[in-house]
């Protein structure tokens, strides 16, 4: 029975635990009706209305009705209202709000109605009943505008009791008649019962209402507007129910749904002041508010309003606390009736039905319990609570997700500790269950941020992935170590979650795969930051095709175009970046796509199709990031183009537009280098110190000096400028990646072969001194490289750095290129590509990777690897162009076709040695033996003597005369061929004559070749002054 | 016994003021042997993490407070004051936020009672402290 209908039938006055049945009248037949007198009709239902039979008083009172309808006058009137509201009160005390409200209805709407005050109080209660709220609410506010009662037109009045006549009162004063009146009315308002009243007097003034009726028709009023969602009306009335009602369990009843229709109205604030009031309150250990908490503190959680949800779900009391409030309550209330103490049973019925049976018997149900016997009724507050505690006991667990919320709304809330503590429970009560690994999982994340028990984690994160493999917990758990790696920047600890991650059960869960697919995503990321760009492109590809649709589509599309270029698979990639414009034209990566095909077309050296493109990027996306990127690159293809002007106002507005510090670091020293060209020293100056005192710490110090120091030595300042270079070098040269102190480094060096010895000395000593002084691994290798160099060492102390250095981290570019020629000295290529890959991820721009370049390339080449030494050696001309440090890639590339009997190519690969001007030396004398080498190898004979004679004549006076040597010897092994011994043998002798050779180790084959007594001879003749004109002639010259 | 064991919480309480969060190791040892008669759970939690707190094991004391304040939010006779504790703790670690949404808790939930008030003062010290923290910056940058 619900608690609304026992208040119900307390208005109603009919309190059931008085005996029914107890009807001494008899109900007529229908026929019988017939028969009855109108006042015998009248008659009898009062019988029955004074035994307490009301359904049996009905009848007679419809058949009333009809018979009275026609009869229109005024007493009569006046008793069919009074039938009225009999019928209406009857069939509410019986549970038929329907016909009860018709009668209500009519009641109010017919004259006379002295008690509207009542009828509509009854008339919303039985409105509220059938559902009929819009009805209620309207009934309702009649009631609370207190109407007041209406007679029929020229009806009576009640006497006025100063005008009767002192016979007519009969003795009595006017106050005695009135008192004696009231107390006639008292006696009969002492029952609660249906009055058996029927009568067609004016009963006396309709009180008001008292507390109790108000609080009640506002209850119902409130209830009724929150049935219709009509928040913003319940709430005044809630609030007169929380300031009036007398019981706690009503008032925190009100406060509950109150708190629910300022939810509704997102009034979160307000709620929260009423939450307050509840926490307050004992209403708390009311069954159907803790229910209502629940269902409010999920919404507010929904709403992100966790303070207020969480204060919500700490309210909410386990089962057994509230059965234990409940059962002392009704031990009270047993005592009080004089039954004996709670005994709780939970049985089981025929139909599998779990009953709770509390001892005594309630009406309705089979004499089972042997204490019925003897003993009084129950109260109707014990057995509402017998219902209530039924419904609790019957209800599935609800403490642990109570728990499970606390828990995540205190890591919402922010209070980590509180959060753990109460994960941790839910997941000890059931690890393997799924809300015990998401528990576990949501513990790991508070430890995470804001916790910051990295060690905890991994230690945490670790065990449970040995330990489950399949389903959401595993792959949330990856995720979540995933992201304290990435906080810590830790990278190479995220791969290393790869193998767990491929072990992982197959899934078809979609929140596990959507995990699992952002994993994977993670790990490309991952490889993009190691710079492991293969890697990346595949992880990117097994998002794509492993995933598709997945959330990470678009992302995983635009990173693998990016790492295309990273490959430099230029065309690829810009295939890809129009793909992702053209599948996504909205899409958030959109103007990046358009500026990195920009730079693929820049790579692919197709630059007119490049700068549109960058100027598309300007002219759409001047807002965008890439804007200041895009009018840097421009620049740099108008400044190569010579529009110097044009370039300069773009490199100005890449400046301008800056978000990053790098953007702006970029376009600066780029736009320096331009002014370099043209001797715009002040406007370096002017650019460089406008570039610091914008961006201060955040500025490239170094690179700035350098510039700085440029400009000096322009100005012919040039012990400043060292200084300053100087200074630059101590003050950054600890930091690995200040590339800009590698530039100053190569500059000091070029300057020092200027200066003065004593000033060179000066420079030494504080270097030294300063070398001394640190503790930075870093700057100390950096000093000592530049010291070597400074003294001519260099080659001595790459191949102690060699053996020294286990971990090549921190050796900056200029350590890593003293390595390098080092190794290169000694044929000792086992670090040539761990070197070459430090450069490529960390220094692709630096002036010092030629030798990495020429060190891995001589590997390959040494390895027969030749599409791969070829590979290096493009990627060396493509960088550095006809620099005269990076010959050697021509040269190799001439050998590696020599090895691969492609001798035409050789031969034009050697031959274009001879044509760049700035080559002229070593490598002139070397492509010039070569050629010979291509020709012998081809079988030309006496073309190949031709080109080795001429390394002999004119390039004897470079590397060491090295390849003169070659060439004599060469040139022999070709006459050989060609049956000239005597040739050969005039060859081997100008050898021994040529002081450009006869003391290299290739003489001792002329020697050997000749004999003692000839090369004594030659000696004898060498020393007394003597100088040969030994040539030999072959019929055919090659074309030179 | 009752009586003792009422005698020994005020006892108890008493010690645990925070003017007296520095003890000797005799007197927290003393702690742990009475701490034995606390037969209330969330008495014994409250107490036990006050003496790691006495010992400066902080997160030891931090989670046993958490555990109270968690198992036992019900016990209106420890969770004001549990909380407030939380609330310091947190401020010890240097978690103003955290601190600041517990004190705020308890003041809310407490209404017109002392620990409300003493949450309403440990609020206004956070503020200070963030204030404190944000012109700190500044000036780093600035100089």
């Amino acid at each position: 029975m619900s608690f609304r209908r026992v208040i119900v039938r307390l208005f109603l006055a009919g309190i059931l635990c008085g005996p029914a049945g107890q009807a001494s009248a008899q109900t007529a037949g229908t026929g019988a009706f017939a028969d009855i007198s109108a006042s015998g009709l009248l008659y009898e239902a009062s019988q029955n209305l004074a035994a307490e039979n009301y359904a049996a008083a009905i009848p007679y009172l419809t058949h009333y009705l009809e018979r009275m309808e026609p009869i229109k006058e005024d007493r009569v009137e006046a008793l069919k209202q009074s039938v009225r509201l009999k019928l209406g009160k009857i069939y509410a005390y019986i549970e038929d709000p329907f016909t009860a409200a018709d009668y209500l209805k009519q009641y109010t709407q017919t004259l006379p109605c002295y008690q509207p005050r009542e009828a509509w109080k009854l008339l919303a209660l039985t409105y509220y009943e059938s559902g009929q709220f819009e009805l209620c609410v309207d009934a309702a506010t009649n009631a609370l505008s207190r109407p007041l009662p209406k007679g029929l037109p020229g009806q009576e009045e009640k006497p006025a009791y100063e005008e009767l006549s002192k016979q007519e009162m009969a003795g009595f004063s006017a106050r005695q008649m009135q008192r004696i009146q009231e107390e006639a009315a008292e006696a009969a308002e002492g029952s609660d019962a249906i009055s058996q009243e029927i009568s067609d007097e004016i009963p006396d003034a309709e009180p008001d209402y008292t507390v109790e009726e108000l609080v009640f028709i506002h209850m119902t009023l409130a209830e009724a507007c929150s049935k219709l969602e009509k928040w913003e009306d319940s709430i005044e009335p809630y609030q007169y129910v929380i300031e009036n009602a007398r019981t706690e369990d009503r008032k925190g009843y009100a406060i509950m749904q109150l708190v629910n229709s300022l939810i509704a109205l997102e009034r979160f604030d307000d709620a929260k002041d009423f939450i307050v009031a509840l926490y307050n309150t004992n209403a708390r250990y009311d069954i159907r508010v803790n229910m209502a908490l629940m269902s409010a503190a999920a919404v507010l959680y929904e709403e992100a309003q966790y303070d207020s949800a969480l204060m919500l779900y700490r309210m909410v009391l386990p089962r057994q606390t509230l059965v234990d409030f409940q059962i002392a309550k009704m031990d009270e209330l047993r005592r009080e009736a004089g039954l004996p103490r709670v005994e709780i049973q939970q049985t089981t019925n025929d139909m599998g039905r779990v009953q709770t049976v509390f001892g005594n018997k309630t009406p309705g149900m089979a004499e089972t319990d042997t204490f019925s016997a003897g003993l009084p009724p129950k109260p109707m507050e014990l057995i509402q609570l017998e219902e209530a505690v039924g419904v609790l006991l019957r209800l599935p667990p609800y403490e642990e997700d109570v728990l499970y919320r606390k828990g995540l709304l205190y890591a919402r809330a922010g209070r980590p500790w509180e959060a753990v503590v109460a994960l941790d429970d839910i997941n000890a009560l059931d690890p393997d269950s799924e809300r015990g690994q998401d528990a576990f999982v949501e513990a790991l994340l508070v430890f995470v941020d804001p916790l910051k028990k990295y060690e905890l984690v991994d230690k945490r994160g670790r065990q449970f992935l040995n330990t489950y493999k399949a389903g959401r917990g595993p792959r949330r758990v990856a995720h979540a170590l995933t992201g304290s790696y990435q906080k810590q920047e830790r990278w190479e600890d995220v791969k290393k979650l790869l193998p767990l991650i491929e072990q992982f059960g197959p899934s078809e869960d979609p929140v596990a795969l959507q995990y699992e697919c952002e994993l994977y995503y993670m790990q490309a990321i991952a490889d993009v930051v190691l710079m492991n760009y293969p890697s990346a492109l595949a992880g990117f590809e097994r998002v794509l095709n492993e995933y598709p649709g997945s959330h990470q589509q678009e992302n995983a599309a635009y990173w693998h175009a990016m790492a295309q270029l990273f490959l430099k698979n230029y065309e690829q990639a810009i295939t890809e970046f129009d793909a992702y414009a053209a599948a996504w034209p909205r899409g958030s990566w959109l103007p990046s796509a358009a500026f990195h095909s920009g730079v693929c077309l820049f790579g692919l050296e197709k630059y007119d199709e490049a700068r549109e493109r960058f100027t598309r990027v300007i002219e759409t996306w001047p807002d965008e990031a890439v804007y200041s990127d895009a009018c840097a690159m421009r620049a740099d293809l108008l400044a190569s183009d010579g529009q110097l002007d044009k370039a300069q106002r773009d490199y100005e507005e890449a400046i301008a537009s800056a978000r990053l510090p790098r953007q702006a670091t970029y376009a600066v020293f780029q736009m320096t280098s331009m002014f370099e060209l043209e001797e715009r020293y002040d406007d370096i100056l002017k650019a460089v110190n406008d570039y610091l005192n914008h961006y201060g710490q955040e500025a490239d110090v170094a690179k700035a000096a350098y510039w700085v120091g440029k400009t000096k030595l322009a100005q012919g300042l040039t012990g400043e400028a060292v200084d300053a270079y100087r200074d630059t070098i101590l003050e950054f040269g600890d930091d690995v990646m200040q590339d800009g102190v590698d530039m100053i480094i190569s500059e000091l060096l070029a300057l020092t072969r200027r200066l003065t010895d004593e000033e060179r000395e000066a420079i030494q000593s504080s270097l030294q001194a300063a070398l001394e002084e640190t503790d930075s691994v870093t700057l100390q290798l950096r000093l000592r490289v530049l010291l070597a160099e400074m003294n001519g060492t260099s080659g001595q102390l790459g191949r102690r750095l060699n053996s020294e250095l286990d971990d090549l981290a921190q050796a900056p570019p200029p350590v890593l290129d003293v390595i390098c020629d080092a190794c290169l000295e000694l044929e000792d290529y086992s670090r040539a590509e761990e070197i070459l890959t430090l450069f490529q991820t960390r220094y692709e721009e630096s002036e010092f990777m030629k030798s990495a370049l020429k060190l891995r390339a001589f590997e390959l080449f040494e390895k027969k690897w030749y599409d791969a030494a070829l590979d290096i050696a493009d990627e060396a001309q493509a960088i550095y162009g006809t620099d005269v440090e990076v010959v050697w890639a021509q040269l190799l590339k001439g050998k590696i076709r020599l090895e691969q009997g492609d001798f035409e190519k050789a031969y034009e690969l050697f031959r274009a040695v001879l044509g760049v001007p700035q080559w002229r030396g070593d490598a002139f004398g070397e492509a010039t033996y070569y050629l010979g080498k291509v020709e012998e190898a081809a079988g030309n004979l006496r073309d190949a003597f031709a080109w080795y004679q001429r390394a002999y004549f004119q390039w004897k006076g470079v590397a060491g005369g090295t390849w003169a040597a070659e060439g004599y010897l060469a040139s022999a092994r070709c006459l050989q061929k060609l049956g000239r011994e005597v040739d050969r043998l005039n060859t081997y002798r100008a050898m021994l004559f040529d002081q450009y050779v006869n003391k290299l180790p290739q003489a001792e084959v002329a020697r050997e070749v000749l004999g003692d007594q000839v090369v004594q001879q030659i000696n004898m003749q060498i020393e007394q002054g003597v100088s040969t004109n030994i040539t030999v002639k072959l019929s055919m010259e090659t074309d030179q | 016994m009752k009586r003792i064991v009422l005698l020994s919480i005020l006892w108890l309480i008493a010690a645990f003021s925070p003017a007296q969060d520095r003890l000797s190791e005799a007197e927290i040892n003393a702690m742990e042997e009475r701490i034995k008669t606390v037969t209330d759970p969330a008495a014994r939690l409250f107490f036990q993490a006050n003496i790691y707190r006495a010992k400066g094991e902080l997160e030891r004391a931090h989670k046993t407070l958490a555990e109270l304040i968690v198992k036992y939010d019900h016990d209106k006779r420890w969770v004001a004051r549990s909380e407030l504790l939380s609330a310091r703790f947190y401020l010890d670690m240097g978690m103003l936020d955290a601190a600041d949404v517990t004190a705020r808790q308890v003041e809310f939930l407490n209404k017109g009672t002392a620990e409300a008030e003493e949450a309403r003062r440990l609020r206004l010290r956070i503020k200070q402290m963030k204030e404190q923290s944000e012109k700190s910056k500044e000036n780093g940058v600035s100089g």
